[in-house]
């Protein structure tokens, strides 16, 4: 695939001394959406974060665009365009919305490009302006998730990594989230997703990982895996 | 007897700006790096020790000296990350053994002092600034001690209070504090960054050491001695909370000064218990208030000490 | 005064001469005679008495040679002052094997010196090596510390020791084989409580350090000054602390609460961190108004320039403080004054106040060897209280109680001065007789 912006080959990983994801290969194209659906524990978010380079990694190699990044500090990768939002713990919470912002676009020469897009964000998400000097940490749940994805966007990634951005939300609030994601994309931003809510998630990507047990168990579009019966079975449950 | 507490106030006035300097260091790098420093307490003795030396031997004017007191803090205090925490940390070390390491930092330091003293004939000294009454204050005297430390403690909590909150180098250190995985996923080089961290704590630290040997005749002890008081600041603080700190310093200065005044008239209770109201505090703290008085859970920060972290 | 310190002087000589004489008519040589002339001088006059005496010697006798051990610190705590103490109990060695050689005496001293750290632990790992060379007296050990912990030790195998320093309760043993030269703590406090009530203070304010000693001594203060008929706040404070103001608050508090006057007085009890005290009380209106009063551990340099700063003198010249001080004797001692000289032109220094205790521990330790007449611990332990009773030295008289420590305590009561030439001095006021509780002021101390 020559259109790979990103290709992580026989990736296993962990924390300490336990690995947690085994031998994965998985391969994101530019410019689409990538899905990694799984149960809980199946170590979507953990092969996520060692994209990002949060995990140990104990074997395999990770390239972006080209270049062999494995051995890359998180700070290093995000400054190559790697943008990432956690599940939890995805804000600052004792700094201010504007200061969330501020960190989000931390590594851009242009302090003036930054204010300016942050006006823009704040056009966007109008309860941001709102609550611009309140401490993030006051947010709720679904503002966070903004707040969060407003953050990396803010670097002006080339890729966004998002781990399970509508778990525990209200169902009004996840449309727009999903909205806003494929909002992102239409501006050229590669997007992977991970998702426990595997039905959602496949339906709106391109391409999907189906993981269990820390391993890449199945691949294919979005619609190919939904049409298998076996992950039909597994995964969503007869209807 | 009547209770006359001009005397108290003053210095708890003095002492709470002092203990706020030097907590606020500790927070500082508590904050940033979760390293409960306890090597803080050499960084006020060497501050202490820099200024007296120039004073008294070099005849330089004191505030050039407090100047070098707070170069030469900062540039310990960046060593000692750089040489020791700094690779224990990034080699995945628990923040336990970071707290013991620090320990013996501070021994290895506070010894090399010890020698030093010993050999030039200055075991004990103090700062050859004449402090002198100023006005007469109820039963007590406003000196030029007062005039100098509590002045300096507002400037200096002014100039940090604007580097933490209107620059973007202070935003990004709150941001490492608040959230470290998330401060790098944001594209800050956290290893560099936190030298910044160490540069100011050791600095303040130096700086309220080179005030207080105006005031005090030290010896190579007297930040260790100190120590606990600066942590009972910043524990009443939450441990890294900048204006909980703040508040902390002067609860442990008006505590420990007026609070012995009035067990010791009330009570009779000796004034060589004073140092029991600092532990008193930093126990209740953890019984009846974890979270200190910035919402922040104290204990639950202790207790994540002895756990293990994921290696990065 | 002087006159009678010139007899005293010469009956410590004839003690002297009659010992030997003694010890020299029990080797039963063949009588001899030979004329010793011993001259007393006091500084700047003439000779004030010349003594000649005829004392038997044998001729043609074997040498014998006898030891005395010197477990004396020289390095540690006591690096420097240790070598002063060292070398004052060496001078009397030399005195006296001189004077034994003119007399034509068979009888000689040596010494071996072993170093006890100034801790504990060197005293015990010294003492042993001393006791295996077969020595049976020894001078030293320096410390408290180092004396308790060598006391059983002593006692099991029988030999005398005598501290030419140490002052502690700890040590303080009866019927023991310790014996200790300079008075005992327990001595201090009653000079301190009377010097206070002597000058007219009623009321007494203590701050001591929270330690054995600190605590010792002002129990022992406010239960004289008590039995007086004074009132007595005692505070105590915390030593290791850097800050001291909260104490120094209190110690203020008290003293208003009595009333700042003349009949009210402040009595630190302390070590080195004293200055720390000085230096917080120096800004405090009310501290400052009283008389201020001191043990004999702030008699030192570090109080006074250019060690301290000028204010901290200032202050103590302003509260016109008083202290105590083992004394060396009464100023005029006679024996004081050829020490010095002596001491001076052998080491090339002053001795320090404690290298007069070890001149006289070692001459009290040879004696008793010469009027034992054999070299025994058991038989020297005996004789020892004897000797010391008839003796007078440098440090006066050496007369002990039942615990073998100095009966008759001398303090020196200093105060700070600020002399013509612009520096600061302890100068001596007074003396406190501490046989008869008796107080002598050489000057009006205002």
């Amino acid at each position: 695939m020559s259109n790979a912006i990103i290709e992580a080959r026989g990736v296993t990983a962990g924390y300490g001394k336990s690995v947690i994801i085994e031998d994965n290969d998985i391969v994101i194209e530019r410019g689409k959406i990538t899905s990694i659906v799984g149960p809980n524990g199946s170590g979507k978010s953990t092969l996520l974060k060692t994209i990002v380079g949060l995990t140990r990694l104990f074997a395999g190699h990770i390239i972006y665009d080209g270049h062999e990044i494995t051995r890359m500090q998180p700070e290093e990768r995000s400054r190559i365009g790697i943008g990432y939002v956690p599940q939890v713990a995805n804000i600052f919470p004792n700094l201010t919305i504007v200061e969330n912002l501020e960190i989000g676009g931390y590594m851009r020469k242009s302090r003036e490009e930054v204010k300016r897009d942050i006006e823009e964000v704040m056009d966007i998400f109008p309860v941001l302006r709102e609550r611009a000097r309140q401490k993030a940490g006051t947010l709720s749940g679904g503002e966070r998730q903004m707040l969060a994805m407003a953050r990396a966007l803010m670097a002006k990634p080339n890729i966004l990594l998002l781990d399970e951005p509508a778990a525990a939300l209200a169902p009004i609030v996840v449309s727009r989230i999903f909205a806003k994601i494929r909002e992102i994309v239409s501006k050229g931003i590669t997007v992977v997703l991970v998702e426990q809510h595997a039905k959602r998630a496949l339906e709106l990507c391109d391409y999907g990982y189906v993981m269990t047990s820390g391993r890449v168990v199945m691949r294919g579009s979005g619609k190919e895996i939904l049409s298998d019966e076996k992950f039909v079975e597994a995964f969503l449950g007869r209807r | 007897m009547a209770i006359d507490l001009t005397l108290p106030l003053l210095n708890s006035l003095a002492l709470g700006s002092l203990y706020t300097l030097m907590a606020l260091g500790l927070t500082i790098t508590f904050s940033v790096t979760r390293i409960p420093n306890f090597a803080h307490a050499e960084l006020v003795t060497v501050g202490g020790y820099v200024t007296a030396v120039l004073v008294n031997f070099m005849a330089l004017p004191p505030h050039i000296a407090l100047l070098a007191a707070f170069t030469a803090s900062a540039i310990l205090a960046l060593s000692m990350d750089e040489l020791v925490f700094k690779p224990l940390y990034k080699r995945g070390s628990r923040p336990l053994f970071l707290l013991v390491a620090s320990i013996g930092v501070g021994l290895i330091v506070r010894y090399i002092l010890f020698s030093l003293a010993d050999a030039t004939g200055n075991i004990t000294i103090q700062t050859n600034v004449s402090v002198n009454p100023i006005m007469r204050f109820g039963r007590a005297y406003i000196t030029t001690f007062h005039a100098i430390v509590i002045p300096a403690t507002i400037a200096i909590v002014i100039a940090l209070h604007i580097l933490f909150h209107y620059t973007l180098m202070g935003k990004a250190l709150r941001a490492i504090s608040d959230n470290e995985d998330l401060a790098r996923v944001s594209g800050i080089r956290i290893y560099r960054l936190r030298r910044v961290a160490w540069l100011i704590a050791g600095g303040v630290a130096g700086l309220a050491g080179g005030l207080w040997s105006i005031s005090l005749i030290i010896d190579p002890n007297f930040g260790w001695d100190t120590l606990l008081r600066i942590f009972a600041s910043s524990i009443l603080g939450g441990l890294t909370s900048f204006w909980g700190t703040i508040i902390g310093g002067y609860i442990v200065g008006f505590a420990e000064n007026i609070g012995i005044a009035l067990l010791n008239t009330w009570f009779g209770i000796n004034t060589a218990y004073r140092p029991l109201i600092s532990f008193a505090i930093i126990v209740a703290v953890f019984l009846i208030r974890p979270r200190g008085f910035a919402g922040i859970d104290v204990r639950n920060i202790v207790s994540r000490l002895v756990v293990s972290r994921p290696r990065s | 005064m002087a006159s009678k310190t010139v007899v005293t002087a010469i009956v410590a000589v004839v003690v002297v001469l009659i010992a030997v004489s003694g010890i020299v008519f029990m080797m039963g040589g063949q009588p001899q005679t030979v004329t010793v002339t011993t001259t007393v001088f006091q500084a700047g006059e003439a000779p004030t008495a010349t003594i000649t005496t005829t004392v038997f010697t044998g001729a043609a006798v074997e040498q014998k040679e006898y030891t005395i051990g010197l477990a004396i610190a020289v390095s540690g705590g006591y690096a420097v002052d240790g070598p002063r103490r060292r070398n004052a109990a060496i001078l009397a060695i030399e005195e006296m094997n001189e004077l034994l050689e003119r007399s034509g005496s068979p009888i000689r001293f040596k010494w071996i010196h072993e170093d006890t750290k100034s801790t504990a632990e060197g005293a015990i790992a010294a003492v042993p090596k001393l006791a295996a060379a077969g020595v049976q007296i020894i001078v030293g050990p320096l410390a408290t510390s180092e004396t308790k912990a060598v006391l059983d030790f002593l006692n099991s195998r029988k030999i005398v020791a005598i501290s030419p320093s140490s002052t502690g309760t700890a040590a303080r043993v009866k019927d023991d084989f310790v014996f200790r030269m300079p008075p005992p703590d327990v001595y201090q406090a009653p000079a301190i409580a009377r010097i206070a009530w002597e000058v007219g203070v009623r009321n007494l304010v203590i701050l001591a350090r929270n330690d054995d000693y600190g605590k010792g001594l002002a129990d022992g203060v406010e239960e004289t000054f008590i039995q007086l008929g004074g009132k007595v706040t005692k505070l105590l404070y915390d030593y290791t602390q850097p800050d001291l103001s909260a104490d120094v608050e209190r110690a203020s508090a008290a003293v208003a609460n009595y009333g700042a006057n003349e009949q009210t007085g402040v009595l630190v009890i302390g070590f080195d961190e004293t200055v720390k005290i000085y230096d917080r009380a120096r800004l405090d209106p009310v501290l400052s108004e009283v008389r201020w009063f001191g043990n004999d551990a702030v008699k030192r340099p570090t109080f006074l320039p250019p060690e301290s700063k000028e204010e901290i003198a200032e202050f103590q010249r302003k509260v016109r403080i008083l202290g105590t001080a083992p004394a060396v004797g009464p100023e005029d001692n006679p024996l004081v004054k050829s020490f010095v000289e002596r001491y001076k032109e052998r080491f090339g220094e002053e001795p320090s106040l404690y290298s007069y205790y070890a001149y006289d521990a070692a001459m009290v330790a040879m004696l008793t060897v010469l009027a034992a007449g054999e070299y025994n611990g058991e038989t020297f332990k005996e004789l020892l209280p004897w000797v010391a009773m008839h003796y007078y030295g440098v440090t006066g008289w050496k007369l002990l109680d039942e615990y073998g420590d100095s009966a008759a305590p001398l303090y020196d009561i200093w105060t700070v001065v600020k002399q013509p030439d612009g520096t600061w001095a302890f100068k001596v006021v007074g003396l406190y007789d501490g046989a008869t509780g008796s107080i002598k002021f050489y000057e009006e101390v205002g």
